[in-house]
Order: structure tokens, then sequence, then C-alpha cells
């Protein structure tokens, strides 16, 4: 059987239309079906073909269905398709808005973990709160209601606070701090230790 | 693969955008859509006019369409709906003792209730299309017949065919083939003499 003449392009070859009438019949690979449809959107004399096919099933089937070829019907619809806005599916739409979701969520995880570590980490790697400093400075009188209120709020007010209060109110603690302060001037927490030296004495 | 899951691969494709795929659809089934509106509405510019409508009715709906139904019943039913509301909005009812009779032709081949209200051009054609296809089938060798009625009017699947046949599925494929082109080039002559011939 000869391949199907046109004009202008290279002939369909019957290997083309084999695979159209297995296709037609779902009897392709999955990945043949891809390039099928792909070559069906394109190639005029392809889709001919499958109307064709199409035509010889109907005809095989029932008469008056064949009888019933409107090919301006198709024409009109096609026209009429291609004025609507495009449709997409509903899983389509869920799947999108899934991807979207995903991304922000990353999004947010990561300006939480990065804020967390400018709030908590950043002080402790770069030493001693100014603030802190000061407000002991002060006195322990004015600081302890002041931090024993405070518990709760920020987190460096509250640690060192809250070490204050138990500074302030152990006094067996006072020469084990003495002691210490002798010997590790520099430590893991130096600003705590000037910190609580700075609010120990006064009581003593 | 089916040609049911072949019908839902193309849906799929429209409901990702893909506009060129309805029109295979389209193409696919106009026949069959014009056919059971034929014997519906009786005005044969009314016909085709409905059948737009249902096509297009069922493009806008395809992103709701989940595949629970095959492709062809589910534009079935939106045909139906449209031919009635073609009615309603005329002030008629539908030309059936009920709605009902309407939603019982879903064989619509086998159905007898709906009235048959073809135009003697349509008989005529039917007539011709009739002949022609005999005639292509009888010129078949007998191995080219059987494997096309065995899919065609049997709706077999190639293993199935090559089975029954004794062949491999490669032969059956291509019998197929050969048999759907004999068919095709009695039919084109008698389609191509019609004035809004595409091919």
């Amino acid at each position: 059987m000869s391949a199907t003449k046109r004009a202008g392009t290279a002939p369909l070859a019957d290997a083309d239309l084999e695979r159209l009438s297995a296709w037609l019949d779902g009897e392709l690979e999955p990945q043949e079906q891809r390039s099928m449809i792909e070559r069906l959107k394109s190639d005029p004399d392809l889709r001919a073909q499958f109307e064709l096919f199409h035509l010889a099933g109907d005809a095989l089937r029932s008469h008056e269905v064949a009888a019933c070829h409107q090919p301006r019907l198709v024409v009109r619809v096609c026209e009429a398709v291609r004025a609507e806005p495009v449709r997409i599916g509903p899983r389509l739409r869920a799947g999108a808005a899934a991807v979207v979701r995903r991304h922000v969520a990353t999004a947010v995880t990561v300006a939480a973990a990065a804020g967390t570590l400018v709030v908590v980490a950043l002080p402790q790697l770069r030493g001693t709160d100014a603030t802190s400093v000061q407000t002991t400075a002060q006195g322990p009188s004015a600081v302890r209601p002041a931090a024993l209120a405070n518990a709760g709020t920020t987190p460096e007010v509250k640690a060192t606070d809250v070490a204050n209060a138990i500074a302030a109110r152990s006094p067996q603690l006072d020469a084990y701090f003495q002691a210490h302060r002798e010997l590790a001037t520099t430590g893991v927490m130096p600003a705590a230790v000037a910190y609580i030296r700075t609010t120990g004495e006064p009581e003593r | 693969m089916s040609e049911r899951e072949v019908d839902q691969q193309l849906v799929a494709r429209v409901q990702r955008g893909d506009k060129h795929a309805y029109e295979l659809l389209v193409s696919k089934y106009q026949r069959r859509i014009t056919r059971l509106l034929s014997r519906i509405i009786r005005d044969p510019s009314d016909i085709e006019d409905v059948a737009q409508e249902a096509f297009i009715k069922a493009y806008r709906a395809l992103p709701s369409f989940r595949g629970e139904s095959a492709f062809y019943t589910w534009l079935y039913r939106i045909a139906i709906n449209t031919a009635k509301n073609h009615f309603a909005a005329q002030g008629r009812r539908a030309p059936t003792r009920s709605s009902g009779e309407l939603e019982d032709a879903e064989n619509l081949e086998e159905a007898v209730g709906l009235r048959d209200v073809a135009t003697p051009d349509a008989v005529l054609l039917s007539k011709q299309i009739g002949e022609a296809v005999n005639r292509a089938i009888e010129r078949l060798p007998e191995d080219l017949r059987t494997a096309i009625v065995l899919r065609e009017l049997e709706g077999m699947s190639y293993d199935e065919i090559a089975a029954a046949m004794n062949c491999p599925v490669g032969t059956v494929r291509s019998r197929i083939f050969r048999a759907r082109e004999a068919v095709a080039a009695e039919l084109r002559p008698l389609l191509g003499t019609r004035e809004d011939q595409r091919w």
C-alpha cells in the first residue's frame, strides 16, 4: 500500500498511518502515544487520516451514524473553542496551589530560622549585652523586682536577670562566686561572670 | 490501554489547557452526537446548533470531569440536557413521552423509543455508506476482514485478536490498519463529493 501523497511536506508513510491506527485502538506504548498526539496537533494530513479512520469505524458499526458526518460542525466548534478562555482542571489548580503553598512554607521556615538565629544566637556570639550591663549597674534593688516581673519576656533579659535573682537569694553561692572570680576571669560566658560580679558585691 | 483510556488521555490534555486535544475529541464524536440529536430534534439546522452548543458546554465543564464515567457517556448526557433546554427555550417539550425516556436512550443504537427524523438526503447517504462499506469488506482478504470485525464490532483488544487468530500482535496491528485503509478508501470519494468536505 502506497504512502498517502500530500503537497509541500513529506508523504505520510504507511508506518505512520499504522501507528495512528494502533493509537486509535489504544494499542500504542505511552511514549508513542504522546508523540502521536503532538503530531496530530501539527500535521493536518495526519489529522485528516484520523478523521477518516474514525469515520470508517463508525461506518462499520452503523451506517446511520456515519451518514451524520458533519465536517462543518467540527469547524464551527473548533472556532468557538479557540475563542474560549483556557480551562484548567481542578486537580491542576490544586497542584499549582500546593506548589505555591510548599514554596511559601519553605520561605517562612527559613525566615523564622534566620530570625531565631539573629535574636538568640548572635548576642551570645558577640558577648555582653550593653543593655543588661546598664540595667544591672543601677543596683540589685532596682533590678530584682524588674527581673522577676520581666521573666518570660525577652530571652536576654530573662537569662541574666534570673541568674541575678538566684545569686541575690542564695548567700551560700557568694563564696563560690568569690572563689571563681579570682580564678576564672574568663570563661564560657565572660559577660555573665562580669554581670554576677557587679550585682553580687553590694550585697556583701 | 483501551480506547476509553485514549479519550481520558485527551481529556487530561484539555484539562491542562490543550485545546487541540479537544478538537480531536469533537472530531471523533461529532457523528454520534449528531445522530443522537437527530433522533430528538426535527429541524436539521437546529441539530447542528444544539450539537455545537453541547460541545461548547462540555468544553466549559471539562475541568470538573473526573473520569468516573467514559467521556462519551458524560458528553452524551450533556447533549441530552442541551436538547431538553433547546425545547424548553422554545416553550416546547421534547418529542418523547417523558424526560426519563431520553435518559434511558443511553444505548442509542439499540434504542427504539426515539423517533428517527432523518432527512431524505441523510437516508440516501446512509444507504450509500452501507453499500460502500459492504463492498470494501467483501473485497478484503479473509484475515483482514476477520481482524477488523473483531476489533470494530466485537471490541476485542489486539492481544485477544492475536490469540483468536493465532498470529503475532504486530500482524494484527498491520491487518487492522490495512482493513481500515481499504474501508476509508471506499468512503473517501463518497464523502468527497459533498460541499463541506475537509479532505
